[in-house]
């Protein structure tokens, strides 16, 4: 128990942190608007067949954004050497990056949900059939997402140019987590129903068990100093 | 007979051996190995093909073993090892794709297509060009090692979850292994098989070897940069 409650109190007190300055919804939401809007000028979206493209567009831009936000997850712990007083609290190590991993879910997934709504506005989608699914889908990809994230944000932190590192390793790693969610988006859009999916949703779960544990395992080997 | 001595004659060694393989390939792939029924000569292009690509996947299991392997005991030869394993990979890879679209071209009328071992192995090669990528954004070699032990684990993790995911999307290669089919090789053509799989096997270990010894310099010089600082 003591275990889970050192996870909710790291977890706590990103969310608390982020909600004082709300830096990195803001950036994570104007980034997803600004991409989606090239998008539109891009693939023009008043003339195509647009339920085919919204979710491969929605999930770029997601992923995109994603990153921004990902990267300043750890940038904090190493200002001042925070992370150091976090090491050195009696916690596992793999505690911190559960702490770490569900702040940033929650911080993905805030900004996530509200970029698909903008999406359904923009490509003139009706979701409301499909919430349920859609928010499962949502849930499961941005878990991968984040484990993934969460990871290589501990290691991006600590070198001179990590943002770009960021980008270099999780966008590549992450092209299996993209697919399945493009793929079990499009169905739920398109109106079929959820056992349409449900091969898409099976690979998406067995790649979030192998992310988080390979997170909680190698967390450690990057924190270190 | 002194160290460096050995080690010369071993090279050599290896060298023959290998210069002897690869002469033995190039004489049973284009005039040992029967002229394929359907596809024509085109179809030589797989014994250079295949056997990049096994050696791909080899050299991507060798450097998360490696990863493994530092993570546990943090002697660098094992980052050597990784290191130098992804970068042969990486180069067997980029075989495979410019071999791949030259024979699709014939077979399949087309450079490129989304073909689900295709496309497994560009987001191998794009995984394992990130990897090599990890050198000029770290700060200390310490922490190099480090992150790419972290990441050469991570990425070989995903390559089945990359093959299985894009072949669900997509699909259609000649079958080599199991069911004839349309790949299937007549029993003529698998001794050449043999012979190019052992030809590309020694090269691979080979350049390792290389490699290391390479990785191994360069640590010592820097180690003698370092001592001279202090």
């Amino acid at each position: 128990m003591a275990y889970f409650h050192g996870v909710w109190l790291i977890a706590r007190k990103d969310l608390v942190s982020e909600s004082r300055t709300l830096e990195r919804l803001s950036s994570m939401l104007f980034l997803a608007l600004t991409v989606l809007v090239i998008f539109s000028f891009a693939l023009d979206f008043s003339r195509h067949q647009m339920a085919d493209l919204a979710a491969g567009v929605l999930w770029v831009t997601l992923s995109l954004s994603a990153v921004l936000s990902l990267h300043e997850s750890f940038r904090l712990e190493r200002e001042d050497k925070a992370l150091w007083a976090l090491r050195l609290a009696p916690l596992d190590e793999s505690a911190i990056y559960l702490g770490k991993l569900l702040a940033n879910l929650l911080l993905l997934g805030g900004p996530a949900v509200l970029t698909l709504l903008l999406g359904a506005l923009f490509f003139n989608l009706d979701l409301a059939p499909a919430a349920a699914p859609l928010a499962l889908v949502l849930l499961l990809n941005m878990l991968g997402f984040a484990s993934l994230g969460t990871l290589f944000a501990a290691l991006s932190s600590s070198t001179r140019r990590g943002e770009i590192l960021l980008h270099l390793l999780l966008l590549p790693l992450s092209i299996p987590l993209i697919l399945a969610a493009v793929r079990s988006t499009t169905p739920l859009l398109l109106g079929r129903g959820f056992s349409a999916i449900t091969l898409w949703l099976k690979l998406t779960v067995i790649m979030d068990i192998a992310f988080v544990t390979a997170g909680i395992l190698l967390f450690e080997y990057l924190t270190e100093e | 007979m002194n160290l460096a001595l050995q080690t010369t004659v071993r090279s050599i060694c290896l060298w023959a051996v290998l210069t002897l393989c690869m002469l033995a390939s190039i004489h049973g792939v284009f005039l040992d190995a029967p002229r394929e029924r359907v596809m024509g000569d085109v179809q030589r292009i797989f014994y250079f093909h295949f056997p990049a690509a096994l050696g791909s996947f080899l050299a991507f299991a060798v450097v998360c073993f490696a990863g493994v392997s530092y993570l546990c005991t943090r002697q660098r030869r094992w980052d050597h090892l990784g290191r130098a394993s992804a970068e042969v990979g990486v180069l067997f890879c980029t075989i495979v794709l410019v071999s791949g679209p030259l024979w699709a071209k014939s077979a399949w009328g087309t450079w490129w297509t989304w073909e689900a071992r295709l496309t497994t192995m560009l987001v191998l090669w794009l995984l394992y060009i990130s990897y090599l990528m990890i050198g000029l954004y770290t700060d200390s070699r310490e922490q190099r090692a480090r992150a790419a032990a972290v990441v050469g684990i991570v990425a070989f993790l995903d390559v089945p979850i990359v093959y299985f995911s894009v072949k669900w999307w997509r699909g259609h290669h000649p079958i080599i292994l199991g069911r004839g089919g349309e790949g299937g090789l007549s029993p003529e053509m698998w001794p050449v098989v043999w012979i190019c799989l052992v030809t590309f096997l020694l090269l691979y270990g080979i350049l390792v070897g290389l490699r290391m010894s390479l990785a191994r310099a360069e640590d010592i010089v820097l180690d003698m940069e370092e001592h001279l600082q202090n």
